[in-house]
């Protein structure tokens, strides 16, 4: 393999102001232009903006590795620049062979059969937090509804201690959506270590007396004949509630920004409910919660005639895919019933996002009782905001608005 | 007409599953059920649009 010059070089900064304020147009220049590039921010990493760039990457997982190897500089893998801290994500960063067994335990409870299961849930915190804004016909879309309802679901499910969820909730959204350096920023951050010990505290306790809840479940169920280690199973756990708090939230948040926009597709959804499966998929291309992910290049190798060297950090960005014109037609509009829908934003590869389908069911019922509770829902524009950072998430931060008051169910 | 699923390439999408679930059964982790399957008659346009569904281009049809 010749000598790696990390080109073409380009002056990209997913976390700068200019990206959050032309995410769109910024990657679809890249994509047009050079969709693999060298950005020099970060001590460097390539950026992939193109869908094929996106599946070979994340289909080489042996060589774009997510794990944290021994000789990478310490940190957490999956973003740019690395996360501070030693707690893993799990079962993501790790090398293909130690997350096959580890992934297996995890779809176990993470299938469309096993996600099914909590629709009863899924409805129950849907109904009961519309409940409390219903009759005042007020309410912030985002801070009464599309954060707590997901972070409910999830943290109940997991094991989470509930009367601790307000601490999840916070550090999860808050980390997102609030600018780095701000109080509530740093609150937010705080709350994440806090978020940390209590689940580590739940494990032990699970430990001891299994109850019937994902932590117990990773606790006492024996992978390739022995069991998770507190670490691990906190690892695990851990990661359960950072993927499934806060980003269906910037789904749904999205969602009902796009059909505040769009009076005539909200129309479109009450009519016909059947037509929210697909437009479920298309909400998913066009405002990816997670709107991109990092890798680690492990040997030498070559991407799109790229040469990259091992140790280069390498930015995969789902947004970019999403709205690639080589697969997707006429991928600048929002077709609700678009089929195929290749988006990208539950990853591809062995790392799928394991709660894609939790995330879907949760996402629908939100929909569903919005469109049928709250249909002549208006926001206030001048008092919504968006995440200030695009680096990692898009979606909004506060979403504030107004609707018919109803009856509480 | 048959369905081919590389397993090895399945990555539990169930994108297939959305859209032809009588065809395109899961395992009990959420990934597919099938590798070589006959489509019965009448089934060969669901069966296409199950195999266009996967992300992970991971189903061929055989005609």
């Amino acid at each position: 393999m010749g000598r790696v010059t990390h080109e073409p070089r380009i002056d990209f900064d997913h976390h700068s102001p200019e990206f959050a304020k032309d995410t769109h147009g910024i990657l679809a220049g890249l994509r047009a232009t050079c969709p693999v590039a060298w950005s020099e921010h970060y001590d460097g990493f390539w950026v992939i903006s193109d869908w094929e760039g996106n599946r070979e990457v994340l289909r080489q997982d042996p060589i774009f590795t997510p794990a944290r190897l021994p000789w990478f500089p310490p940190g957490g893998s999956l973003t740019i620049p690395k996360t501070p801290g030693d707690v893993r994500s799990l079962p993501i960063e790790l090398t293909t062979d130690e997350h096959a067994p580890l992934r297996r335990l995890l779809n176990a409870v993470t299938s469309p059969a096993a996600s099914n299961a909590l629709l009863p849930r899924i409805e129950h915190w849907t109904t009961h937090f519309i409940d409390q804004v219903i009759e005042s016909g007020e309410c912030d879309f985002v801070y009464d509804l599309a954060t707590p309802i997901p972070a409910y679901i999830t943290l109940e499910w997991v094991g989470y201690p509930l009367e601790h969820a307000e601490v999840a909730s916070t550090a999860m959204h808050d980390t997102l959506g609030q600018p780095p350096g701000s109080d509530a920023f740093n609150r937010a951050v705080e709350a994440m270590g806090q978020m940390h010990a209590i689940i580590a505290e739940t494990v032990v306790a699970r430990r001891a007396n299994p109850k019937d809840d994902i932590i117990s479940y990773l606790c006492h169920t024996p992978v390739e004949g022995r069991l998770l280690s507190d670490r691990e199973a906190t690892e695990m756990a851990f990661t359960l509630v950072g993927g499934g708090v806060d980003s269906t939230t910037s789904l749904a948040s999205s969602a009902l920004m796009h059909l505040h926009r769009d009076r005539s597709l909200r129309q479109r959804l009450i009519d016909e409910p059947g037509l929210l499966a697909k437009a479920t998929e298309e909400f998913l291309r066009v405002y990816p919660p997670f709107a991109s992910i990092a890798r680690t290049v492990v040997t030498d190798t070559e991407l799109k005639g790229c040469p990259m060297a091992a140790g280069d950090r390498v930015y995969v960005s789902r947004y970019a895919a999403n709205f690639d014109a080589s697969v997707f037609d006429d991928a600048e509009e929002f077709i609700p019933d678009r089929f195929p829908n290749h988006h990208v934003s539950f990853g591809l590869g062995p790392h799928r996002c394991a709660g894609s389908h939790i995330a879907r069911l949760m996402f629908q019922e939100i929909m569903r009782q919005v469109l049928t509770r709250m249909g002549d829902y208006e926001l206030f524009d001048d008092r919504c905001a968006d995440y200030p950072d695009h680096g990692f998430s898009i979606g909004w931060v506060t979403m504030p608005g107004r609707f018919t008051p109803g009856a509480r169910s | 007409m048959k369905i081919r699923v590389d397993k090895s390439a399945c990555q539990g999408h169930t994108a297939c599953w959305m859209a032809a679930p009588e065809i395109y059964v899961l395992d009990e982790f959420g990934y597919s059920g099938i590798d070589v399957v006959a489509v019965t008659p009448g089934n060969e346009a669901r069966a296409r649009a199950g195999a266009s569904a996967c992300p992970e281009h991971a189903i061929t049809i055989e005609e």
